[in-house]
């Protein structure tokens, strides 16, 4: 078990952008973040025993994560729960750099949920094979739902 | 289509923005800063709690043992450095809280704290080898003074008391030295995980 455990939160430390980009991209502010990173993180507990590694780790973890925050259900209480720490609130830094990831989200976020995975994921430079296969439609339609979120993006900042 | 994707230029600078935000989350932990240094900040508030028992009980014990050993006729020499003796445990004991402070867990680098811990573990080490010599000729000193000063009639019923007293000092003291150096042990354990997760 304790094996088990030091491996699981090794892999959590080498992917934790992955999780917390999605659900930054998914979230409202730094207290949603925070409990679907949570949730992600269980999911991803529960799922580890059984994960035999026929798609790469970090396909797996875009995937729990993905339909993880897009499952999940709005927590209008906060429950309690451990406290979890990254020390870090793009909702609410002031520096250059996160303005610029704040647009990012607002561009992102005003898509809908299968929209922003795909969108995600084709930042991240991952094939549309790779991006099929996460989100669970064909290669092609990846590409022409890409164009699609291209048009839309672009609609976005004219409008 | 990718070609057209790649030149689009809302496309290339939202790519630019999502490197912005893999550089950030670079530099980040997660879960088990906090948590791990809360743990291990609990557990030196135990350590500061036990510390604060010990120097109670040190305190109370100087009036008592004046009180007790003026009333069966201990020498008033045999009284003085009981008494200091006590005086110097509580002075060690507060001399020892400068290296336990659950702040220092939760704030500071946990480089310095671990070294602060070991020098805590060394100080203890210290105690004992000052403390151990001085308890074993204070109780003999103690067997002494009761064979020479105290009533035939209570004697046997007081050197069984004072025996009896000094297992029971004995055995507290051993748990409590245990359970510090097991808290220290575990506490640093922890800190060498959070310092180096790979184990390199």
């Amino acid at each position: 078990m304790d094996t088990a455990r030091t491996d699981f939160e090794r892999m959590v430390q080498k992917h934790k952008n992955i999780i917390y980009t999605v659900c930054f991209m998914f979230s409202n502010d730094s207290d949603e973040v925070n409990d679907l990173f949570q949730e992600v993180l269980i999911n991803l507990w529960k799922g580890y025993s059984s994960f035999k590694m026929l798609s790469g780790i970090d396909t797996w973890i875009w995937k729990v994560s993905f339909n993880t925050c897009v499952s999940s259900e709005r927590k209008k209480k906060r429950h309690k729960t451990v406290p979890l720490s990254m020390d870090i609130d793009l909702f609410q830094d002031k520096d250059e750099d996160s303005k610029q990831i704040r647009q990012l989200y607002q561009r992102i976020h005003r898509l809908k949920p299968l929209d922003r995975a795909i969108v995600l994921l084709w930042l991240e430079g991952i094939s549309y094979e790779e991006i099929g296969a996460i989100v669970g439609i064909s290669t092609k339609n990846v590409s022409v739902r890409l164009f699609r979120i291209r048009v839309e993006l672009k609609n976005m900042s004219n409008g | 289509m990718e070609k057209i994707l790649d030149r689009d230029l809302e496309l290339v600078e939202m790519k630019r923005q999502m490197e912005l935000l893999k550089s950030k989350l670079g530099h980040q932990k997660i879960i088990n800063d906090r948590l791990v240094r809360r743990t291990m900040s609990e557990k030196v508030g135990r350590l500061r709690k036990d510390l604060f028992v010990v120097g109670g009980v040190a305190l109370l014990g100087i009036p008592y043992c004046c009180w007790i050993f003026s009333v069966v006729g201990f020498s008033l020499s045999y009284r003085i450095v009981t008494s200091l003796f006590l005086l110097i445990a509580i002075g060690y004991m507060l001399y020892q809280q400068q290296f336990i402070k659950p702040r220092d867990l939760l704030e500071k680098n946990l480089l310095e704290v671990s070294r602060k811990l070991l020098r805590l573990q060394q100080s203890n080490a210290n105690w004992l080898k000052f403390s151990i010599p001085f308890l074993c000729c204070w109780f003999i000193w103690f067997v002494i003074e009761s064979l020479r000063f105290v009533e035939s009639d209570v004697r046997i019923s007081f050197l069984t008391g004072g025996i009896i007293g000094g297992v029971c000092g004995l055995i507290g003291g051993i748990i409590h030295n245990r359970n510090t150096k097991r808290r220290i042990n575990e506490i640093l354990e922890q800190i060498k995980t959070e310092e180096d997760p790979e184990g390199e």
